[in-house]
């Protein structure tokens, strides 16, 4: 049965960098990177609309690392709980899966806080479509990483090549809390960095280790994509 | 102490950590913490550790700290932006990884750190 298209407010593309302006974001996922990372953009003046998209519900594994969800949320779709325990306006929950049929906000920049492969496909594909950056992000165990992907800039295949396996999942080798709270912070920062500079943003994939409360970074080569993304 | 089936589901993702396991968790659910310092850190600082398994202690305070148990200690200034939650991230994990290695091991060390730097 085909879904029925959402009406979204009217998008303010291009507003990232003008500080002080509107600007719509989405973040997709709800879990351990989506729910700080959400968190932290409410802190923005800018954002007027924050989607969160995140088609799970809370379950008890999940507490440990996603402390904005309480044993009374368990059960409830993550994105409705997140929006009910911020109470902010701002939050639009979103109680879906990204994917072919997904009908995307009107978004001026996109946060991947997921754990999987083919949602941040789907957030690229998206991403390059509409001309629009997205951060990427991830953690296991005691490490993550980020990157700030521009829309002309390296895509998923220039940083882990063209198949790069589904690779460790949480559930399958742990995770850290605090990890995944460093990981939304780094988020946070390169958006924020690129708002500053703007084109003149390197493009870096960032490294963070718990162990050792390193971060250090990979630089990537100024060039356009040659995935043809 | 053992961990009762509810316990066991809701840190099974933490006791997949090679560094954490079972008497890693263990020992995170029998330890206090001392957090003090500025918000919002300390109160995102206490949420996370809590939410982790350990108890909490709050207090205000200038500068962010943290003492987990009686010998081991971080001590910095956090910004209040991305910056400083990515660093409360980090300081948090490395100190608890440090804490986890000496634990686990049967001692308790001694470990007093400021920004790590």
């Amino acid at each position: 049965m085909p879904k029925a298209r959402r009406s979204w407010p009217r998008c303010t593309s291009g507003a990232l960098r003008s500080t002080g302006k509107a600007m719509n974001v989405v973040v997709v996922g709800a879990g351990a990177i989506g729910s700080p990372l959400v968190c932290g953009l409410l802190q923005w003046p800018e954002v007027e609309h924050l989607w969160v998209v995140d088609g799970d519900r809370v379950e008890r594994s999940n507490l440990p690392r996603q402390p904005w969800y309480q044993l009374a949320d368990l059960g409830q779709f993550k994105a409705a709980a997140l929006a009910n325990a911020l109470g902010d306006r701002r939050i639009h929950p979103v109680v879906e899966v990204v994917g072919e049929a997904f009908s995307w906000p009107p978004a001026d920049i996109v946060f991947d806080a997921t754990d999987n492969w083919p949602a941040r496909q789907a957030i690229q594909r998206e991403a390059r479509r509409r001309g629009i950056p997205w951060v990427f992000s991830s953690a296991v165990r005691w490490e993550g990483q980020v990157a700030f992907m521009r829309p002309q800039g390296p895509c998923l295949a220039c940083l882990f090549g063209e198949d790069p396996g589904e690779g460790l999942r949480c559930f399958e080798a742990g995770v850290v809390g605090t990890v995944t709270l460093a990981v939304a912070g780094q988020a946070l920062a390169v958006a924020k960095a690129w708002q500053a500079h703007g084109e003149q943003w390197e493009d870096r994939l960032y490294l963070l280790d718990g162990r050792t409360g390193d971060r250090w970074w990979v630089r990537l080569p100024p060039r356009e994509c040659p995935h043809g993304t | 102490m053992e961990l009762d089936r509810n316990e066991m589901d809701q840190y099974s993702r933490q006791m997949l950590v090679d560094e954490i396991g079972y008497e890693g968790q263990l020992a995170i659910l029998s330890t206090l913490v001392r957090v003090w310092g500025p918000e919002p850190w300390r109160q995102w600082a206490s949420r996370y550790l809590t939410a982790m398994g350990f108890s909490v202690e709050e207090s205000p305070g200038e500068k962010f700290g943290v003492a987990l148990g009686d010998h081991w200690r971080w001590t910095t200034q956090l910004s209040s932006d991305g910056d400083g939650m990515r660093e409360l991230g980090l300081g948090l994990s490395r100190l608890i990884c440090d804490w986890l290695g000496q634990v686990t091991e049967g001692g308790h060390g001694t470990c007093e750190y400021d920004s790590f730097k």
